[in-house]
């Protein structure tokens, strides 16, 4: 049971902004509310062949039964979310195949959550009542940082007004970035590997995290002086009731964009330091060791400790691919869909993308085995998934493939360039178009296995359409050339 | 007073000011020598294995620069950067806004390189060492420029102060940069290959418009005595109606809820180091109306950038300061700046001052009253409209 509760002893589910979000809070919602419906909150639970369709259902069942049930006046189970679960742009200017948040997973469990009154209740992020203060424009993940950059002139009033008006509040974070004290800085950097309150990342401060944690992760250089700053500034907040400290999602978000100019070894060895540290079996426990293991991208760790999920795995598999490790990155995508989900679109595509990777320029010296896997598993991706199936990206690298394994696609490629066309608009602007995206991957496909002239034949019946042809012929351009599938593993 | 030399910058007036503009065509630097012995250098330049700046400081005698001033990350600008701060004792460096986001930036671009087996060029290898340079000064010494504050001692007679960027340039590139380096589990993560072609051409200043090192140029105008003296950097011109750039720059010390409304630091101007190698995008005529009102003629010093498909000085923008101002002077002068520079109405001056050592440069010796004595070097030529 988890160890995150309130006064009361109501447990407490916060979205962290991070991909494994909707599936994290899921199992500690269900865990806290198994009572209602054990059956459900089994399902709710489940790691293995447990696609998000069926969890998601199961864990209605549950809320309904739990508001049916309860008897108490207090809610079951308290959910904060600083605006994190709140649905993304879906529309094609932010293409859902590079959706990593689980924006769709998010905006369903947000419905569901809001949907039972009675055993949820969700935490309102507070903000200053400092009246006419500028300040109070700021969030409560910002303010604190902003009044301290004002306190200490690096920011006028006048500068915080325009932030506001600009709706750029998250430039004190460029700023603060610009000024902060170099222990300062590192300590941030070190101890955003941590997360949010729970009863494992919560706790840390120089003196605890000495007596938590075994074996170095550099922590010894995080000084109490640093962190005291760190709290001084706003970016680190003291928990009132437990006293333990914490970064707030945003300030926690950008350090860990930020972290990323470190050698990523070290700040992978530091998860890997805290995953190997965690020892209990709790549910919270095995899920945060199991997030460190992602982080710190120990594949075979991370499957060890994949007890209730494993869609985050595709971190871990999407560095491999752009690393060049290709085997590696097709492995745990084909364990992703055999092991937790079939219905993962996404890791099917990405299966069939690294399996083929190696091949692209050589699709002859393809055995027939990796060839029918690779088709399958494309193919896979544009139907497990009924929105999938309208995706450009997806549909593209299929037909690619197809025609570049000496498949006749004229039928399939006519269609798809009608359907598409026929969503193009008459701004005159097509830049980012499903179809600019669609034929981007097909005559990738055909052009780096040497076969340019069967893309050229597949286009010629548009020749006369200059608008199209433009669109089909030069597809780089149009899409601002960003060739956003070539590296996207 | 006499024209400046190595030997005697001031042109034998103690009380003079002394501005040295190196422009080899591709890279500027500036020094300025105060009476009161301090040094300001503005950005560094090298000519093949010469660091120019660096040498010039040599040249000059100078062991101290109290005050360094790197206006923004293009690598014409920051070249040799590091060189300078090894080479003198930099008393406090002045360092354009969101620097550690441009830090961030190359080192995630220098990893996802590395990951994919790209060659590094030199430049942002250099520029990265030149960050943790920074970083790891006591912060005391090193500050985030933007347009506000200055830099002065009591009864010194002079002050330098920063009128660019303006926040919402600040505010613009400063949200751009964070996009750019947020983590590959967020929507707006750009692959490897895309992400590292990026940051190398907004180290070359060939990025697409809005996304753009420009606009965290500083700018700096000098006060002299009465005296007015600018320092341009590489700001433009606002693009799309937005605010910022030179018309930022001119509604902000417009503003009278400041203190600099009074102070005139854009008007009757006696030197100008143009903005951006005097391209036309960064001429802006409201401004330059005022550099050369009330009978002031400055002169416009241009450092020309010699790569790229028509580099700037560009003949529209050499006609555009024209119908202000006077008197020109380029840094180096190949047979395209000439071009240009007839082809916009101006005429070669070669009763300038040439000096031998081999810098291409500009010195220009501004006293506390009466006429301002230049002196060229290498291929610099001083120009005027008839």
């Amino acid at each position: 049971m988890s160890e995150n509760l309130d006064r009361a002893g109501v447990p407490t589910v916060a979205a962290y902004g991070e991909p494994d979000d909707h599936l994290r809070m899921t199992v500690l919602i269900a865990e806290a509310l198994q009572r209602f419906e054990p059956d459900a909150a089994k399902v709710c639970r489940r790691g293995r062949r447990n696609p998000w369709p069926f969890r998601f259902a199961a864990l209605q069942e549950l809320l309904r039964a739990a508001e049916l049930r309860s008897a108490d006046e207090s809610p079951a189970v308290r959910v904060r979310d600083a605006g994190v679960l709140r649905p993304a742009d879906l529309t094609y200017g932010a293409p859902r195949w590079t959706d990593w948040t689980f924006a769709r997973e998010n905006a369903s469990l947000l419905a569901a959550l809001e949907g039972a009154p009675e055993v949820v209740r969700f935490e309102s992020v507070t903000t200053s009542t400092v009246e006419g203060s500028t300040l109070s424009g700021f969030d409560d993940d910002l303010q604190p940082l902003a009044r301290w950059l004002l306190d200490h002139e690096h920011l006028s009033e006048r500068s915080l007004q325009e932030c506001l008006r600009r709706q750029r509040p998250r430039h004190v974070l460029v700023v603060m970035w610009d000024v902060i004290d170099p222990d300062a800085r590192e300590a941030a950097l070190r101890l955003s590997a941590f997360r949010a309150p729970q009863h494992l990342n919560g706790v840390f401060g120089p003196i605890a995290l000495r007596k938590q944690m075994s074996g170095s992760m550099g922590l010894e250089s995080v000084s109490r002086p640093a962190v005291d700053m760190l709290l001084t500034m706003g970016l680190l907040r003291r928990h009132e009731a437990s006293g333990e400290v914490y970064f707030p999602r945003q300030i926690r978000e950008f350090l860990r964009a930020c972290a990323n100019e470190y050698p990523r070894r070290e700040l992978q060895a530091d998860h890997i330091t805290i995953a190997r540290a965690i020892s209990g079996q709790g549910t919270e426990d095995r899920i945060e060791q199991h997030y460190h293991a992602v982080q710190g991208r120990d594949a075979a760790l991370a499957l060890r400790t994949s007890k209730y999920y494993g869609a985050d795995l595709r971190t871990i598999a999407r560095e491999a691919s752009l690393t060049g490790a290709y085997d590696d990155a097709a492995t745990i995508y084909r364990n992703i869909v055999e092991s937790f989900d079939a219905r993962d679109a996404y890791a099917w595509e990405y299966l069939g993308f690294n399996l083929w990777r190696p091949y692209r320029r050589h699709p002859d010296r393809m055995r027939s085995e990796t060839s029918r896997e690779i088709g399958f598993a494309l193919s896979k991706a544009c139907t497990v998934d009924a929105d999938d199936s309208t995706n450009p990206l997806y549909l593209g690298r299929l037909v690619g493939f197809l025609a570049v394994t000496g498949n006749n696609v004229s039928n399939e490629f006519r269609r798809h360039v009608r359907e598409f066309s026929a969503r193009l608009d008459h701004s005159g602007s097509d830049g980012g178009t499903p179809l600019a995206w669609f034929a981007q991957q097909v005559r990738t496909a055909l052009s780096d296995a040497g076969k340019e002239q069967v893309y050229e034949k597949l286009c010629a019946p548009w020749v006369d359409d200059e608008r199209l042809h433009r669109i089909l012929t030069n597809p780089y351009e149009t899409v601002g050339g960003e060739d956003v599938g070539a590296d996207a593993g | 007073m006499s024209a400046p030399t190595l030997a005697d910058p001031r042109g034998g007036d103690p009380n003079a000011l002394a501005l040295f503009v190196l422009g080899p065509g591709f890279g500027e630097c500036q020094v300025a020598l105060f009476p009161d012995g301090r040094v300001l250098v503005v950005d560094a330049c090298m000519d093949g294995p010469r660091n120019l700046g660096a040498e010039l400081l040599k040249k000059l005698g100078v062991t101290k620069v109290d005050l360094f001033v790197v206006s923004h990350p293009d690598k014409d600008h920051v070249l040799g950067a590091d060189g300078v701060m090894s080479s003198f004792s930099v008393e406090k460096l002045w360092m354009y806004p969101a620097s550690q986001s441009v830090r961030t930036v190359l080192a995630r671009a220098m990893q996802d390189a590395e990951a994919l087996g790209l060659l590094l060029p030199r430049t942002m290898v250099d520029l990265k060492k030149f960050l943790d340079a920074v970083r790891s000064m006591p912060s005391s010494r090193w500050k985030t420029v933007k347009a506000e504050g200055e830099w002065t001692f009591s009864n010194c007679g002079y002050a330098v102060y920063p009128i660019a960027p303006v926040e919402p340039d600040y505010f613009e590139q400063g949200e751009k940069l964070q996009a750019k380096f947020m983590r590959p589990d967020s929507v707006s993560h750009t692959p490897g290959r895309v992400f590292v072609d990026w940051v190398q051409n907004f180290l070359d200043d060939e990025a697409r418009a809005d996304d753009h090192a420009n606009f965290l140029s500083v700018a700096l105008s000098m006060v002299f005595g009465s005296r007015r003296i600018l320092l341009a950097g590489d700001v433009e011109c606002a693009r799309g109606g937005r605010d910022g750039g030179w018309g930022g720059v001119m509604r902000e010390l417009a503003d009278p809820s400041t203190t600099r409304v009074d102070l005139g630091l854009l008007r009757d101007l006696d030197v100008i180091k143009v903005a951006h190698h005097g391209s036309h995008g960064a001429v802006h005529p409201p401004a330059w109306r005022e550099h050369c009102s009330g009978g002031s003629n400055p002169l416009a010093i241009v450092a020309p950038f010699n790569r790229g498909r028509n580099p700037p000085p560009t003949e529209l923008g050499l006609r555009l300061i024209r119908q202000n101002c006077k008197r020109l002077a380029f840094t180096s002068t190949s047979t395209g700046v000439r071009d240009n520079a007839r082809a916009a109405g101006w005429s070669e001056d070669t009763s300038a001052i040439a000096q031998p050592e081999d810098f291409p440069m500009v010195g220009v010796c501004v006293p506390q009253s009466g006429p301002i004595e230049f002196s060229i070097w290498g291929s610099a030529s001083l120009w005027t409209s008839p």
